[in-house]
């Protein structure tokens, strides 16, 4: 079996898709992607909240909801009534528009991800391109805040989260380039095609892209733990050092919407980790999901699973870790992540040549 | 450099007296040995020499810059007292000098040519008795006290009293009265809080009305207490006063 | 006018001395000036309000200037218009992480202007109090360094045993923080039923969970990253500022007054005195955890010579120190705790002298943090480890 699909990517038909018209299919996909977008990073807020308590030798929530489940909700009701200050010395415009920069691209990326066979928005020819691209612009909202909110801590933690992005945006790009060359595609529905179709070569074994590519997907874990500002990379809110970055000055509705764009922007990479290399909405290798609606559900249900499982990975590596210094980081990207995501090219590239 | 190494080599008290004032003559005026406390009597002249000595003086060994401080000398005038103590032999020497300038204007000389550490012990001894120490790179702004206190506190002349009399200085309200009740409009900086708004004028009222109102309580019980020290309650209170006895 | 203009015109000399660090120079050059940061006196590093100037260029500190005694309350004016029994529990407030400790000094102080005899078990009782003190006091930092590095774990685990040990005090002498235990001549009362058997148990329970500790430090490529060669103090740099405790001894000089001027029964217990190679803030931090063990140590050995007795005496009404002075020093969990009793014989000091370590030790500061990343410059704020109610008393 080849391991290039041959021929121009034909884009999959989303099941949205097959209700009559055109308003009834918009209208589901835009309340799949709010709901992708406002539940599942609550189920991740939680799941962080119970697991750092239990890693911590705590409980965590336990008063709001079944065992705290409804925490974040309250917090999210606590926030929409906080008032909204605006520093004196602040630009305005700059200021209340940077935390909506942040959040859109999060909300947009949710488009092209897909959670089971059938079950996306959108499957774009160049999927896995438009995914990157978009959630890059998100710093942009970042150093908005950090330039605007006229105080110090705000700018450096604005000015590290670019140096931050532009360091580990390379090597994010490199392994994610890497995955697109062994599939053949940048469609995310056809790199999960793909990887449901990848055997090792001689023996018959089907394999997810995380085996031949261990490296590329440890790569892909740190850059994106360093794209989120997630510990130990969370210098740009580094709240020992700079109070909270460029979150600082903000308060109520805007600061949540900056705390939803970090958890939304977990999900959003675990996500795209799990397309690219844990083989999607496929269970096991080699296990292949029933036809139909069951499949389809269970393959939401399999791709979630996948997704929580790294948001559980990042919250540990929060708990145990503390935070590097900014140097450092840059040190470990331009190093160590980007010579080795390029031999990680290097070797996919020959090795895909030999096969064939 | 281990600690200790020269125990069996330490001076006594008298053999230390002996070897600086074979080094500084009448720079020592005197010493005491009471409480198992150890002291030299230095000449301000002397001051700056005797600290040399005590480092430099390789029997003598003081590395340790333990503190320096003021002892308010009544009639005569302040003390500044200086306890160094040495890692190696594990003695340790108090050095005590009277300031000239007695009361009005007291100078001692400044060590932190000698040791680093003097900077603030000086700085604060400045703070809280008003000694000048000429050579200090800096003694301002005050360390301990805040910036446009006035007084030197830890003297004997300066009595303990409450903030009812001498008002907290700086902003601690958003809003803020003149003489007269009448609002302040200050030019706003960045951090300031917002406003001030009308709950903020109506309670700067009341304190005004509040502070006047103890004063004069204050001013009423100020004739026969000679000291009045109010605890930390807020200045609300009628102010509450406690006679001090030989203090 | 432009917003950046706007901008400038708002933060020229609004905010505490300073503006954005940008200025625009002839045909929009982009010059970059000095930025003054001010870290404090409300500021996570900190904690407590201590504040700190960095004048930074970009993220290296070029000058560093701290500003402290927002939080001073006068104690040495305080304890001259109060007598020796109120004093104590007026300077257990100063560090209020090591309460009992702070008691220790002065009860000795007036002891030994007195001249008086203290029962061997309140002197052995004092030194298991300070003792599980300095534990506690350790444990808040180990913690609370962790917790600057943005690690925010260890906190919660150092919690756990300070709670044990908090209750263990908190059945001898009522309080958790201001314990007000000492007095002159003694102690208040006796330790209640059960508590050496309490004592010995934590003793077992410390001692299984230190190794977690350990690996912490030693098995954590961040924290060692973080650490290792941040901020080496030179030994006779810090006899020249008069560092001391865990900072001293990071530098690989052995100074502990337990040791070195043995007050109470130290003199018969066996005080390891744990050193650092090059004083960096690893080798600080690495003492503070030996210090814990070897305090867990002297505590074991306590118990086996703590016998039964009085542990305090009949004192008079008013208790007068005689005229003159001497000057006491104590191994306080943060350094050397020297007070200074001077006495004109009546029934409150002349003047008592407090010579806290954190003032000395925080003084070290500029030296060590100039020239640094920002982000080591907190790394060596804390691992100084200094209490502010201690620098400013």
């Amino acid at each position: 079996m080849s391991l290039l699909l041959a021929g121009a990517y034909a884009p999959s038909e989303s099941l949205l898709d097959s209700f009559d018209g055109v308003l009834v299919p918009t209208l589901l996909k835009i309340a799949f992607i709010t709901v992708m977008f406002l539940v599942v990073p609550l189920v991740g807020g939680y799941l962080e909240h119970k697991g750092m308590a239990r890693l911590q030798a705590r409980r965590g929530p336990v008063e709001a909801g079944p065992a705290g489940s409804l925490q974040l909700v309250a917090d999210g009701i606590k926030f929409i009534q906080k008032e909204d200050i605006i520093p004196r010395a602040a630009d305005r415009r700059v200021f209340a528009l940077a935390p909506g920069l942040a959040l859109v691209p999060t909300l947009l990326t949710f488009a092209v991800i897909p959670l089971g066979p059938g079950l996306f928005a959108l499957d774009l020819e160049l999927g896995l391109f438009y995914a990157l691209a978009i959630s890059s612009v998100s710093v942009l909202g970042v150093m908005m805040a950090g330039w605007a909110s006229a105080n110090k801590f705000s700018l450096i933690g604005g000015l590290r989260a670019a140096a931050q992005l532009i360091a580990y945006e390379l090597p994010l790009i490199l392994v994610a380039a890497t995955v697109a060359l062994q599939a053949g595609t940048l469609s995310l529905v056809g790199i999960v095609e793909a990887q449901q179709a990848f055997e090792v070569p001689g023996l018959g074994i089907n394999l997810w892209y995380v085996f031949p590519q261990v490296l590329g997907f440890g790569i892909f874990f740190v850059a994106a733990l360093a794209e989120l500002s997630r510990p130990p990379f969370d210098m740009p809110i580094g709240d020992s050092e700079l109070v909270f970055g460029y979150m600082t000055e903000y308060t109520g509705i805007k600061f949540a919407m900056f705390l939803l764009t970090e958890y939304a922007g977990m999900i959003v990479m675990s996500a795209l980790m799990t397309v690219l290399f844990l083989g999607g909405w496929q269970p096991l290798p080699g296990v292949d999901l029933p036809d139909g609606l069951l499949g389809t559900f269970l393959g939401a249900g399999v791709t979630l699973g996948k997704v929580m499982l790294l948001v559980f990975m990042m919250v540990w590596i929060r708990v145990a870790y503390p935070r590097l210094r900014e140097d450092q980081l840059q040190r470990i990207s331009w190093t160590v992540l980007v010579p080795l995501s390029l031999l990680n090219l290097a070797v996919v590239a020959v090795g895909k040549v030999v096969v064939q | 450099m281990s600690v200790l190494a020269r125990r069996d080599r330490a001076l006594t008290p008298d053999e230390t007296e002996a070897l600086l004032r074979d080094r500084l003559g009448d720079g020592i005026v005197g010493a005491t040995l009471a409480h198992r406390t150890f002291t030299l009597h230095v000449a301000p002249s002397a001051w700056v020499e005797v600290h040399r000595r005590c480092r430099d003086e390789d029997l003598l060994d003081m590395d340790l810059f333990d503190s320096l401080f003021g002892v308010d000398a009544g009639d005569d005038g302040f003390d500044v007292v200086t306890v160094l103590y040495s890692t190696s032999t594990g003695n340790r020497l108090c050095l005590r000098t009277r300031c000239e300038g007695g009361r009005e204007a007291p100078v001692c000389p400044s060590v932190t040519d000698v040791y680093r550490g003097a900077d603030w012990m000086e700085r604060e001894t400045w703070d809280m008795y008003g000694i000048e120490f000429p050579g200090h790179p800096g003694l301002e702004p005050r360390i301990l006290t805040v910036e446009n206190f006035e007084g030197w506190p830890l003297r004997k002349d300066f009595h303990l009293t409450s903030r009812v009399v001498k008002p907290w200085p700086g902003v601690k309200e958003p809003a803020e009265l003149d003489e007269d009740g009448n609002v302040i409009d200050r030019e706003a900086g960045v951090g300031d809080a917002p406003g001030p708004y009308a709950l903020d004028e109506a309670m700067a009222k009341q304190a005004l009305e509040r502070r006047r109102a103890a004063e004069e309580a204050l001013a009423a019980a100020a004739g026969n207490a000679a000291a009045v020290e109010v605890g930390d309650g807020p200045a609300a209170d009628a102010p509450t006063s406690e006679p001090e006895g030989d203090a | 006018m432009s917003d950046l203009d706007t901008r400038e015109r708002v933060l020229q000399g609004t905010a505490p001395g300073e503006g954005l660090a940008i200025e625009l120079i002839g045909d929009g050059d982009l010059v970059t000036a000095d930025m003054s940061l001010s870290i404090g006196p409300a500021h996570p590093a900190t904690h407590g309000v201590f504040r700190i100037v960095f004048e930074m260029d970009g993220e290296r500190i070029v000058r560093a200037r701290p500003v402290i005694g927002y939080m001073h309350r006068g104690f040495e004016k305080l304890a001259e218009h109060r007598d020796y029994r109120q004093i104590m529990a007026l300077v257990n407030r100063h560090d209020w992480l090591s309460g009992f400790a702070n008691e220790l000094g002065v009860a000795l102080a007036v002891e030994q202007m007195l001249e008086m005899e203290v029962p061997e078990r309140a002197q052995w009782i004092r030194m298991l109090m300070a003792e599980w003190n300095r534990v506690l006091n350790h444990l808040m930092f180990i913690g609370s360094y962790a917790l600057e590095l943005g690690a925010i774990t260890p906190m919660f685990y150092a919690f756990r045993e300070r709670e044990d040990i908090q209750h263990l005090l908190e059945a001898a002498t009522g309080g958790r923080l201001h314990f007000t235990y000492n007095q002159v001549g003694g102690v208040k009362i006796d330790l209640p039923a059960g508590f050496l058997r309490e004592s010995e148990r934590l003793v077992g329970v410390m001692r299984q969970r230190m190794p977690d500790y350990f690996d912490l430090v030693h098995g954590n490529e961040i924290f060692r990253g973080r650490t290792v060669n941040v901020g080496p103090l030179p030994v006779d740099v810090a006899t020249s500022i008069g560092v001391t405790g865990p900072a001293l001894q990071a530098t690989g000089l052995a100074e502990d007054a337990r040791v070195t001027e043995p007050y109470l029964q130290y003199d018969k217990v066996e005080v390891e005195v744990p050193v650092g190679a090059n004083g960096d803030a690893f080798d600080r931090f690495d003492v503070l955890l030996r210090r814990i063990v070897a305090s867990i140590d002297v505590i074991d050995q306590i118990h086996g010579h703590i016998g039964a007795g009085p542990v305090n005496q009949k004192l008079p009404k008013m208790v007068k120190a005689p005229e003159g002075w001497t000057y006491v020093r104590t191994e306080n969990p943060l350094g050397q705790l020297g007070y200074w009793l001077e006495s004109d014989g009546g029934r409150t000091p002349w003047r008592l002298k407090m010579r806290t370590p954190s003032f000395s030790n925080v003084q070290a500061i500029p030296y060590l943090v100039e020239g640094q990343l920002l982000a080591d410059a907190i790394s060596i704020l804390g691992s100084v480890f200094f209490v502010v109610g201690d620098i400013d008393r």
